[in-house]
């Protein structure tokens, strides 16, 4: 017998074209924190369902934001 | 001229003056490379995500302005030895992309007349009609005008039987096409020439409304439950 590997999965939508953002904006830190993890790793469009186009103007504006210490690089050790 | 955005981060042992005699500074850097100030944003003193110069605090300020390259550099040869400055960030301004060619946003093409839709004697399909284009522009005085060019169209064959049945006036379309001239004599003799878009492809904007029998929806095929058993037959 097969295993049935997915049962059933949502299909993903690119949050930014939900939103119809055209340009990812690297200064609204809020929005952005939602696509990192909590170690501040940026989260990769196969988990997080964004489309080509604003997973590569999200990568800059995170890398953007970083520079600028709007978002951190890594996870502060305690 | 190109407009650049930039964010500084000061030191937040700045007092409140200090800070604005540093924005002051900033601006007259920008003058200086005759660039043109045309946002100031003071963001105020905010937590930093990481510490810098074993601060945990930093007072930002963003700045978009215009610049020609060679004063930019000027600008962030400044902001990268002055020591108040614990970061900043130079980008340049991008334009928003354009949606599609020759398309202003809000103002689309519009058809400005039913399409017409005739056979030539050996019985292939022409449709012909006229498309509004718009174009706003500002005046030297400040205001706004729109500028509307009509084009005519001609479709031939399968298309020109789909123009027919969906375009109706006021409906907005993108065409892509060719330019060709066409002259021919007037009944009183007089020769007349006229410049036309022969549309190779032409795409209808707008969603589906009242008037004529709608288009096609182009809906994804429903991924319903798969067939009980379809996939268990695999053998292996």
């Amino acid at each position: 017998m097969l295993k049935r590997k997915r049962a059933y999965h949502r299909p993903k939508v690119c949050k930014f074209c939900v939103d119809k953002v055209e340009a990812v904006d690297y200064r609204d830190a809020r929005r952005l924190r939602n696509f990192i993890t909590d170690r501040g790793k940026m989260i990769p469009r196969r988990i997080s369902g964004n489309c080509a186009i604003h997973q590569r103007q999200l990568t800059r504006a995170i890398r953007r934001a970083r520079s600028v210490a709007l978002l951190p690089f890594t996870a502060e050790a305690t | 001229m190109r407009l650049y955005e930039v964010i500084v981060v000061y030191d937040p042992a700045l007092s409140e003056e200090a800070v604005e005699g540093e924005i002051e500074r900033l601006k007259g850097l920008i003058a200086k490379g005759s660039g043109q100030v045309q946002e100031l944003q003071k963001w105020g003193k905010k937590r930093l995500a990481y510490e810098m110069k074993r601060k945990r605090e930093g007072v930002y300020v963003l700045c978009r302005f215009t610049a020609s390259p060679a004063a930019m550099r000027e600008v962030e040869r400044n902001l990268k030895i002055h020591e108040p400055v614990l970061r900043y960030l130079a980008v340049r301004v991008e334009e928003p992309r354009r949606k599609a060619k020759g398309a202003p946003e809000g103002t689309p093409e519009k058809a400005t007349r039913d399409p017409e839709l005739r056979y030539t004697p050996s019985g292939s399909p022409v449709c012909s009609f006229d498309l509004a284009v718009n174009r706003s522009y500002t005046t030297q005085a400040g205001e706004r005008r729109d500028e509307v060019c009509y084009v005519t169209i001609v479709v031939w064959g399968k298309q020109a039987e789909t123009c027919a049945e969906y375009l109706r006036k006021g409906r907005g379309a993108l065409v892509e096409g060719r330019l060709t001239q066409r002259s021919w004599e007037t009944p009183d003799g007089q020769k007349r020439s006229k410049h036309e878009v022969v549309g190779e492809r032409v795409q209808f904007l707008g969603g589906r409304r009242e008037g004529g029998s709608p288009p096609e929806p182009e809906a994804e095929p429903v991924r319903g439950p798969e067939p009980p058993g379809a996939e268990d037959d695999v053998p292996f």
